[in-house]
């Protein structure tokens, strides 16, 4: 199997947020929350394009305070001021970077809800000072989260969901990533075994492989892997022995 | 002949400083000195007094003073937004802390690049060495039935957002977070 970024429906969307957000008209409105079910490539997607932006990736930690976030920042810009407020004008300067802003990541981000959440309020503003945007990374359950804060809520620019993949980011997936070809009719079991979960499908795409490899052939349809398991919906299993 | 912009620097400096002086005396078009004007401008060593009336900043005057010429490459250079794909992996490996290849790649390639695989390859082989990073003794399972598996890596010396740069002729690594540079040692 070939490794390479796939650029998903989810990847598309996340882009258009992005670009919604650089255009704004309220420079306030700075926050793009990103959220999404495990495994649906918020990870993966924000990874991409915060290399390619050179963002300020920080990772929120459970019971985050402000001070925790003041010096994962001066580690990451390299700012050693000692006085609040200089510390702040360097942290905007360091961000505006000569009008070529530095988008800001904060994963995990419901650990910066704390004490109202003072540290997404402070990387809000940082962010609308400096004009460039805070992308704020979580999984759906904590989206609530969101809608807890006026001052957050209001702020938010845009909010991007990524969603499951469908059948056609499936059948891109295999098209980019497998060195075999796969029948439609295998690729729609495909996604249909890995209930939409991009790191089964990887899993069934790699199998499929092994099994075109084990049968000396260079394409696979349905009936070659007829009632073999592809990959294992783990989710589904643990439901299955739970007895629900 | 072109119009040299070193030219009109010295005509304004020697009094002249109107447009039709400066065009009569180059013999140029008013538009062309005007376009050489904004080029002097742009460098800080000319201003604007009035329409189609030029005099030297205080920068200008020093620039003359020291015998200085007005040459290509000077200015400040444009900021580039490229960010090559080392860097970029070296932005994924901060973030991450432990990867393999295949995970960087499915990651960062988009299949655009070429050799990707072998570019980062040969990235990471001196960033162990040099002791940037560890070599984990299990190996990540690979896909093919007779793979050795894939190695993962953990970082080991992280002092910056700045990608450290491969120095292969003198078989070292320059951190450009520290300015220091580290030999590649012979850690496999």
């Amino acid at each position: 199997m070939k490794h390479q970024f796939v650029k998903t429906e989810n990847h598309r969307r996340f882009l258009s947020s992005v670009a919604m957000l650089e255009n704004r008209a309220a420079s306030e409105r700075c926050i793009l929350p990103v959220i999404g079910k495990p495994a649906v490539g918020k990870t993966r997607t924000t990874d991409n394009w915060g290399s390619l932006n050179d963002a300020i990736l920080i990772e929120g930690v459970p019971g985050m305070s402000l001070r925790y976030l003041k010096d994962a920042l001066k580690a990451e810009t390299n700012i050693h001021e000692k006085a609040a407020y200089a510390e702040f004008v360097a942290f905007v300067n360091f961000f505006e970077n000569d009008g070529h802003p530095r988008p800001i990541i904060l994963d995990e981000c419901q650990h910066g809800f704390l004490n109202k959440a003072e540290c997404i309020e402070y990387l809000r503003r940082i962010a609308e000072k400096a004009k460039t945007i805070l992308v704020i990374v979580c999984h759906s359950s904590e989206s609530r989260l969101l809608e807890k804060y006026e001052h957050i809520k209001t702020r938010i620019g845009c909010v991007c969901e990524l969603q499951p993949p469908k059948l056609e980011d499936t059948a891109l997936f295999a098209a980019e990533l497998c060195e075999i070809g796969l029948d439609a009719a295998l690729v729609a079991e495909v996604h249909k075994q890995s209930g939409a979960r991009y790191r089964l499908i990887s899993d069934a795409l790699s199998n499929l492989e092994r099994i075109a490899a084990k049968l000396g052939k260079k394409s696979l349809s349905l009936t070659d892997v007829a009632s073999i398991p592809l990959c294992q919906d783990w989710e589904k299993a643990l439901k299955n022995k739970g007895g629900k | 002949m072109a119009l040299s912009a070193q030219t009109i620097l010295h005509l304004v400096a020697g009094g002249n400083e109107q447009l039709e002086q400066i065009a009569k005396a180059t013999g140029s078009p008013k538009h062309d000195v005007v376009k050489a004007i904004q080029r002097i401008k742009k460098r800080g060593l000319i201003e604007i007094k009035s329409s189609g009336v030029y005099a030297l900043t205080a920068e200008g005057v020093d620039w003359v003073k020291a015998g200085k010429v007005i040459k290509a490459g000077q200015g400040k250079r444009p900021r580039t937004a490229t960010r090559g794909l080392r860097q970029r992996a070296w932005w994924v490996i901060r973030a991450r802390r432990s990867f393999t290849v295949p995970e960087l790649l499915s990651t960062l390639a988009d299949g655009s690049e070429k050799g990707a695989s072998s570019n980062l390859s040969s990235y990471i082989g001196p960033l162990v060495k040099a002791g940037f990073l560890n070599v984990s003794t299990k190996r990540d399972p690979g896909q093919a039935l007779t793979s050795p598996g894939h190695r993962r890596y953990q970082i080991a010396r992280d002092n910056g957002r700045l990608a450290p740069v491969i120095r292969q002729k003198d078989r070292v690594v320059f951190d450009p977070n520290t300015e220091e540079t580290f030999p590649m040692g012979d850690v496999q």
